[in-house]
């Protein structure tokens, strides 16, 4: 037959187990800001009963367990749209600096500098012998040579900011590894025993939302319960306390990214990293080897036809630019001296004739198979229309990530986040459980009491 | 569903941000007064508005081409009736120079009147404008007249001077020297040298025969003229081609490219608007939960 004394202790278990869940409660209002917290439940069981003949009675309540409340599909998802929107954000890094250098300031960029320097052979053609004429024309030649110089020089120094981007987050990729394989080591005898991690899986999910802003993973957790993380193609890069680090090689080509000796750049699709990389690899230098076919064309043709004529002097067969092969947006520059070397009329002819000039100035209306079927200007012109479509989509695919990220997000926290009012009501619910049970103990004693005065 | 603080927080920081977006980019579009302000804004037009502009800095290249080519036909057209107006002169004192009644001293001094007309007709031939010899095709470094003896020799060539007004629309601004004074069939400059000689020896006769054919030069100029004049004219027709293309680029680069400052106007205020709604929102948040009503 149980008790007073027992009751005494089932009153006393139950003060201490409205304390902790009140600890509990207080742990989730603290950390109500936490970012990546997830709220704290603590669950009660009935105690072991004592079995009589005429039924069951228990020996109050236990604490069972204090776990977190996470749902694991809504975190994996984030995970994977984190990677998508680390991808898109790394693309915007570059894509809306490329349009902005493209579309050059008003009135100074690429295609401004062309209209003018054909409107001076325009105009040279007009009166030929002009010094003031010819020097304007080389004046205006020199202006477009080095806006495409210019132009050429801006998407090599983005090349240079997207290599310190891609080093800046190996280093993070690397740190995050480090802090993952710390916590895998912490984690390890909370696991073996069976106890719920709380703040350091916390931790651990949030480390993971970041290093999926960086780089494509894929995350299991191993028989003994650690967490193992691999790239998209299934290289290791952590298990258990081991991290694996990325390494940066700088080539003539770009960067490679080694893990353990092996360029895996071509397996890291998304993420920010990947966002660079691609960058690297394909954004930046189609639009360079553009400007190059640009600077080309335009060079081969204006000396092919100024070649057939003569200067002032009587010299013929110059050139008017100057380029080093394979490399002429960075190196396009007027190769004439003086006004009086332009040839403006064919070899033979009067200081009158402006044929040649005008031919040059021609060139401005004629399509290029070169060029795929347009004029200079088309061309060009096809070149700002594709940077700002691109950065256009990745804008716009960049809001709607964040978008769903967001949804995501408030899905987990309406599972994990913290919600104050709930937490008011769970803190009246235990105080006054603590209330009830402090009642329960004086009404115990004071039967107490009654049953020691009947020996007196 | 379960509504947690930090939810309640994200929504607010993303309405915010959007409602900032949404207003930086409305008032980008107020202050520039333009809508396209990065190829992102609209990748179409802003490919078309490099060729629009192309296009518009050229007209204005022709627009300067047909000044060039005005000021060069009417110095040309000037030199002509110059040389015209002398011709007349030669014609009415060789006219009288060859009335019967006159003594040959009287004609000496009319020869030598004609022969200070010439000069002066070899002059304005050897006009330049610009520092090019108006009438020596297109050697306009060199003067188109040397005098040997008392001939005058044409030093330039036959060519043509051309200037582009529009696309692919070039017109002749000059006259060879040939065509305007020393044509071999009238040769006005040394025809009028042998009229002064055959004045000079009394050769009426011949002096008859050069006056005319000085008429004749004189009619030809007459027909270079006008041509020049008729080119002059389809300069206006051209400017007037080009004037209408300039209007209507204009208007296509504004509507493509400026913004509609009513509505622009409109959409920044309600942006603001929005803005401050949210912002006043956010400024309730986390004032608004359970633990405000407990005693």
């Amino acid at each position: 037959m149980s008790g007073l004394f027992s009751d005494l202790r089932v009153g006393l278990k139950s003060l201490s187990n409205m304390e902790a869940a009140m600890s509990v409660v207080s742990e989730n209002i603290a950390n109500v800001n936490t970012p990546g917290y997830s709220r704290k439940r603590i669950i009660f069981e009935a105690g072991p009963a004592q079995i009589y003949s005429f039924g069951s009675i228990g020996q109050g309540a236990d604490i069972a367990r204090i776990e977190s409340v996470r749902d694991s599909f809504i975190e994996n998802r984030i995970r994977f749209e984190m990677q998508m929107k680390g991808l898109l954000e790394g693309q915007e890094f570059g894509l809306s600096q490329i349009e902005t250098i493209l579309a050059g300031s008003a009135g100074s960029g690429i295609p401004d500098n062309l209209s003018r320097f054909f409107n001076s052979f325009l105009e040279l053609a007009s009166d030929p012998s002009s010094i003031p004429l010819r020097q304007s024309v080389l004046s205006e030649a020199e202006k477009l040579a080095f806006s495409i110089q210019d132009t050429f020089r801006r998407l090599d120094s983005l090349d240079v900011d997207n290599r310190h981007q891609i080093t800046d987050s190996v280093a993070s990729i690397n740190s995050i590894l480090g802090e993952l394989a710390q916590l895998n080591a912490e984690l390890a005898p909370l696991q073996a025993s069976g106890v719920d991690g709380g703040g350091l899986k916390d931790r651990q999910q949030e480390l993971l939302n970041q290093l999926s802003q960086e780089i494509d993973i894929q995350t299991y957790t191993n028989e003994s319960g650690s967490l193992v993380i691999t790239n998209s193609t299934g290289r290791l890069l952590l298990v258990g306390d081991q991290p694996r680090q990325l390494q940066v090689k700088e080539t003539t080509h770009g960067q490679q990214i080694l893990l353990q000796g092996q360029d895996i750049s071509s397996e890291i699709k998304a993420g920010r990293l990947g966002g660079f990389l691609d960058l690297q690899r394909a954004v930046i230098p189609s639009y360079k080897d553009a400007l190059n076919t640009l600077a080309s064309e335009l060079v081969q043709q204006v000396n092919a036809i100024h070649q057939g004529g003569e200067g002032l002097d009587g010299i013929t067969g110059r050139d008017f630019f100057s380029v080093v092969s394979g490399q002429e947006a960075r190196t396009i520059a007027v190769a004439l001296s003086n006004g009086e070397e332009l040839a403006a009329g064919p070899t033979g002819s009067a200081e009158g004739d402006g044929s040649i000039a005008q031919q040059i100035a021609d060139l401005r209306n004629q399509s290029f198979p070169g060029l795929g079927g347009g004029t200079l200007d088309d061309y060009y012109s096809q070149l700002v229309f594709e940077a700002g479509l691109d950065s256009r989509y990745v804008k716009g695919s960049s809001e709607l990530q964040s978008q769903v990220l967001t949804e995501l997000q408030n899905q987990r926290d309406s599972v994990s986040g913290v919600s104050l009012d709930e937490e008011a009501v769970n803190l009246i619910q235990f105080q006054r459980s603590y209330q009830a049970s402090a009642q329960f103990i004086r009404v115990v004693d004071s039967l107490l009491e009654e049953t020691i005065n009947l020996i007196r | 569903m379960r509504v947690s603080e930090s939810t309640v927080i994200r929504n607010f920081l993303h309405s915010l941000e959007n409602a900032r977006a949404r207003w930086s980019k409305a008032s980008l579009e107020v202050s520039t007064g333009k809508k396209v302000n990065r190829p992102s804004d609209s990748p179409v037009d802003s490919a078309r508005l490099i060729q629009i502009r192309d296009e518009m800095s050229k007209i204005n290249q022709y627009y300067r081409n047909l000044d060039q080519a005005r000021f060069q036909l009417a110095s040309v057209d000037e030199a002509l009736n110059s040389l015209r107006n002398l011709t007349i002169k030669v014609s009415e004192r060789a006219t009288y120079a060859l009335t019967g009644t006159l003594e040959q001293q009287e004609r000496d001094a009319i020869a030598s009147e004609l022969r200070q007309i010439r000069e002066t007709m070899a002059g304005v031939a050897s006009n330049r404008v610009n520092g090019n010899y108006l009438f020596s095709g297109t050697a306009v470094n060199t003067p188109p007249l040397e005098l040997i003896g008392d001939t005058y020799v044409y030093q330039g060539n036959g060519e043509a001077r051309y200037i582009e007004i529009a696309p692919g629309e070039k017109v002749q601004v000059n006259v060879t020297g040939i065509d305007a004074f020393l044509d071999p069939d009238t040769d006005l400059l040394n025809t009028l040298g042998e009229l002064v000689n055959q004045l000079e020896t009394s050769d009426i006769e011949g002096a008859k025969a050069s006056l005319e054919k000085i008429q004749e030069g004189a009619e030809k100029l007459d027909v270079v003229r006008s041509r020049a004049g008729a080119t002059y004219a389809r300069l206006e027709q051209v400017q007037g081609r080009l004037d209408s293309d300039m209007i209507l680029l204009t208007e296509q680069l504004s509507e493509l490219e400026d913004a509609d400052m009513a509505d622009a106007i409109s959409r920044l205020t309600m942006a603001e608007t929005g803005l401050q709604a949210t912002l006043s929102a956010g400024s309730r948040l986390q004032q608004l939960n359970l633990f405000d009503y407990l005693g």
